[in-house]
């Protein structure tokens, strides 16, 4: 036993590394916040009868509306549609006094990113999904999860976790927009992204 | 059976080892690089909507239409727009990066006074309240001293207000800018040319419009006439070399080749009534004389002449240099006469007369104060000088408009940062920023047609800042906003009827009589927009003088600027790009400047190896350029494109940050004609 013994504990701090990192790291490095206000996109889109692009749409110029302003909210919302709090609480803390709504944003990248909406979807014919997983089947905002040390979120910074492996969602990093133009057999260049 | 040493040992190195395999050190390297991003410092646009907003360039007289992209309201980066008539979807760096301007940390938020050497803070009422007095004693005294407002970008509606409130203000005097480029009554239809002869006009870097020149310069040939192997030298069909000073003489050299050998437009130059005076002129610079004064052979003086006049429509420009100055006036005429004598004048592809956009009532030409230039006022004559845009005049030598101040003067500076003209003034006032001003944008010199754009306001600006419209209404007690007139101008050009209305966001055209009403033509234009008068303005060839009273004047600028002078047996020769002269630039820009040798920066000085070696300097060593105006330090730079004997000068940002263009400028002093563009120096290692 006592010939053993090394090797034994040798396995042991290596089998505690790979689970802290594996498994526990993953949970701490993310800090969870939750968004100011919930909203379903599900309802939105199956009681509303709305699509992706009415809220987030490209426009005419090429040009990504990105995150709706309050004002785009105040068009439907200007007086309670629903009974929920939640509406209630967005028309007087953001609607009446035209405040827009601090959204944590979970798609965004850094300022020296260029990126555009109407390449990607309207000509190699991505869907939303691609990037952004269900988003609008949700009935309910996930908690916005930033990196510790980054300040970026999970969905930027794609998930390691042997706990999600079989749905491991891949990011949207450089190499995860590398990597998908290669597949597609895109040519890059570094101001095609970065300005 | 308790850990020893030795057990604890193995368990980290299997943890250490287990740690290697996990996602743990490769997530806490990637986070730390990509936290770097956002240090302290790294500017934090704020979220919302991303909208897309219209508006018009005013960093300088090209007018580039804008793009503006906003997060809710704030620009986040700025492009041009695609297809405008004049800047055809083109921005320069220092408009890409022009929004970064409102935000730069020497930003002037409150009116300043001057007291000593410093500044101290005080009420924009009080600033007023001084000039409102100072102009109550002139009129009580019937004093001749003048007041004045020195504008440095002329041609705008703002300019329009102040030449009418100088009209009632006692020996009111409107001053146009040292280079100023958009007041020209005649726009060249650059488009169209076949051949530009340009003397020292940076052409392709940073001269007209540049989205307009490149896009024409597939057309046109390019002689470039310049002392150094400028970036427009470098990319012109022919370079000129010549000895600083000596352009007029190149101008009569080129015209005696035409007229000697009856190359000119005769029918162009029946219309000059002294033509004969002229061509008497040329003739006392044959090829060979004229080659001995500019130190370029006479073959290619000879050759430049067939070469200007072989593709046509063919122009000969010369414009100021943002660093070094305007040319002076009897240069710029030699240079001119060779327009009558291409028989450009008047013709497609070469200048043409244009109009401008309509005035509201009450702003005839009879009833505003007449331009003039700063060198026709007489010296210490100004007691009240007002400066609208002094960070543009941050390449003005301060000493060519000190010496028309009288001895008690109140110098009041509109400005953004405490920069250029603004250090030598009484007061500083805080101005709208770039895309903080709500204010009109005349046409561009290199466009044949009248233009009107509007550059609506992206930004507010601080609570201190007031226009120059509305100070000088402050200072007399009321009066009409800018923002008034401007709409009172858009309802003019709609009774117009004329022309027609290029929309930013779609590239697509209305005609100014198919738009419903005024309220809908300044909806348009403030939406992003600018309305261009294609009918062409009726105009016939006058009679006209080429030389006018200065034939005398000429002969003596083509003789030579710059007498030997054995003391200082140096040519000073400053220069200067439009984009970044004038000061304040995006921190961005410093990349040009800092962390590239793409420009040499405002605290070095260019020898040619020669002048190095004779001087006793080399690359990297710091000098004293010594003038009999004064003296200057500067880091030398060794490149063999610099003219032996010329020390080149850049005026702009300095790597170190510290190195104002002031000493230079002043060190080149003044000369008689109120240009600055060239000095006698020597030069010794410090």
């Amino acid at each position: 036993m006592k010939n053993y013994r090394g090797s034994i504990l040798f396995v042991a701090g290596f089998a505690i590394a790979l689970s802290a990192g594996w498994l526990a790291f993953p949970r701490a490095e993310y800090e969870r916040q939750n968004q100011p206000i919930q909203f379903s996109h599900k309802v939105h889109r199956d009681k509303g009868g709305m699509k992706c692009e009415d809220c987030h749409a490209i426009r005419d110029d090429g040009t990504f509306s990105g995150i709706p302003a309050v004002d785009k909210c105040a068009g439907c919302h200007a007086a309670p549609m629903g009974t929920t709090d939640e509406e209630k609480r967005m028309i007087k803390r953001y609607i009446e006094p035209n405040r827009e709504i601090p959204w944590l944003v979970y798609a965004r990248q850094p300022e020296n990113v260029r990126f555009s909406h109407a390449f990607h979807v309207k000509l190699a014919k991505l869907a939303c999904e691609r990037c952004h997983q269900a988003h609008g089947d949700s009935n309910s905002l996930p908690a916005f999860e930033r990196d510790r040390v980054s300040g970026y979120s999970r969905d930027i910074l794609g998930d390691p976790s042997l706990a999600n492996a079989a749905n491991r969602h891949p990011g949207m990093q450089m190499d995860d927009c590398i990597r998908c133009h290669q597949q597609r057999g895109v040519q890059d260049s570094c101001l095609a992204c970065h300005k | 059976m308790g850990l020893g040493r030795r057990d604890l040992l193995k368990l980290v190195g299997g943890g250490a080892a287990g740690f290697f395999l996990t996602p743990v050190p490769w997530r806490l390297i990637d986070g730390v690089a990509i936290r770097t991003e956002s240090w302290p410092g790294v500017p934090d646009p704020p979220r919302g909507e991303v909208r897309t907003r219209y508006t018009t360039c005013t960093l300088c007289p090209a007018a580039c239409g804008v793009r503006a992209r906003c997060v809710v309201d704030q620009p986040v980066s700025l492009a041009g727009v695609a297809s405008h008539p004049a800047s055809a979807g083109v921005l320069c760096p220092a408009g890409l990066c022009g929004h970064h301007l409102p935000l730069l940390p020497n930003r002037l938020r409150q009116a300043l006074a001057r007291k000593g050497d410093n500044f101290q803070p005080v009420g924009i009422d009080a600033v007023a309240g001084a000039v409102a007095t100072a102009l109550a004693d002139m009129r009580q005294n019937g004093s001749a001293e003048r007041v004045a407002v020195l504008d440095a970008r002329p041609g705008r509606t703002a300019s329009l207000m102040y030449r009418r409130w100088l009209r009632a203000a006692p020996n009111g005097t409107y001053l146009l800018a040292p280079s100023a480029e958009a007041t020209a009554p005649m726009g060249i239809d650059i488009a169209r040319t076949g051949t530009v002869l340009s003397f020292g006009a940076p052409v392709l870097d940073g001269w007209g419009t540049p989205g307009r020149v490149l896009e024409a310069r597939k057309t046109f040939r390019l002689i470039q006439v310049e002392t150094r192997q400028s970036r427009t030298a470098l990319l012109a069909d022919g370079w000129l070399p010549i000895r600083p000073g000596t352009e007029a003489a190149l101008a009569l050299g080129i015209a005696n080749v035409l007229i000697e050998e009856k190359l000119y437009d005769a029918a162009a130059a029946r219309n000059a009534s002294d033509f004969a005076a002229y061509a008497a002129l040329a003739a006392q610079f044959p090829p060979q004389r004229a080659a001995q004064l500019t130190g370029i052979p006479a073959q290619t003086i000879i050759a430049a002449a067939h070469d200007f006049v072989g593709h046509g429509p063919a122009i000969a420009i010369a414009a100021s240099d943002p660093g070094g100055g305007p040319l002076g006036e009897d240069e710029q005429i030699a240079i001119a006469a060779l327009n009558v004598l291409s028989g450009s004048i008047g013709r497609e592809g070469g200048f043409l007369p244009r109009g401008e956009a309509s005035r509201p009532a009450g702003f005839e030409e009879a009833a505003l104060a007449p331009e003039q230039g700063i060198a026709e006022v007489p010296d210490a004559s100004i007691r009240v000088l007002i400066i609208d845009d002094a960070r543009a005049a941050g390449t003005w030598c301060w000493s060519a408009i000190e010496r028309k101040l009288a001895a008690t003067h109140i110098v009041v500076a509109m400005t953004e940062f405490l920069e250029g003209a603004a250090q030598h003034a009484d007061f500083a006032v805080p101005a709208p920023a770039y895309l903080e001003a709500g204010e009109d944008a005349p046409a561009p010199p290199d466009v044949p047609a009248a233009m009107f754009s509007l550059a609506g306001a992206l930004l507010k600006p601080p609570p201190e800042a007031v226009d120059g419209a509305a100070f000088l209404n402050q200072v007399a007690g009321g009066g009409p906003a800018l923002a008034d007139v401007l709409k009172q101008r858009v309802a003019a050009i709609h009774a117009s009827r004329r022309g027609e209305v290029f929309h930013y966001a779609d590239a697509s055209r209305t005609a100014v009589r198919d738009v419903k009403s005024a309220a809908d033509l300044w909806k348009a234009l403030e939406e992003g927009g600018c309305w261009i008068d294609h009918q062409p303005t009726p105009h016939e060839k006058p009679l006209f003088a080429i030389l006018g009273d200065a034939p005398d004047r000429v002969l003596e600028a083509a003789s030579g600027r710059l007498p030997a002078d054995a003391q200082f047996p140096l040519a000073l020769v400053p220069y200067g790009w439009r984009g970044a002269a004038g000061g304040a630039i995006s921190p961005i820009m410093t990349k040009l400047y800092q962390e590239s040798d793409l420009r040499p920066g405002g605290d070095t000085i260019e020898l040619h190896p020669d002048t190095a070696r004779k001087y006793g300097v080399a690359d990297g060593h710091v000098a004293i350029v010594q003038t009999r105006c004064g003296s200057c330090q500067r880091r030398v730079r060794v490149d063999e494109s610099v003219m032996p004997g010329v020390i080149q000068a850049e005026v702009g940002p300095s790597a170190s940050g510290n190195c104002r263009p002031e000493a230079l400028l002043n060190a080149c002093g003044v000369a008689g004609d109120g240009t600055w563009r060239l000095a006698r120096a020597s030069l010794r290692r410090a």
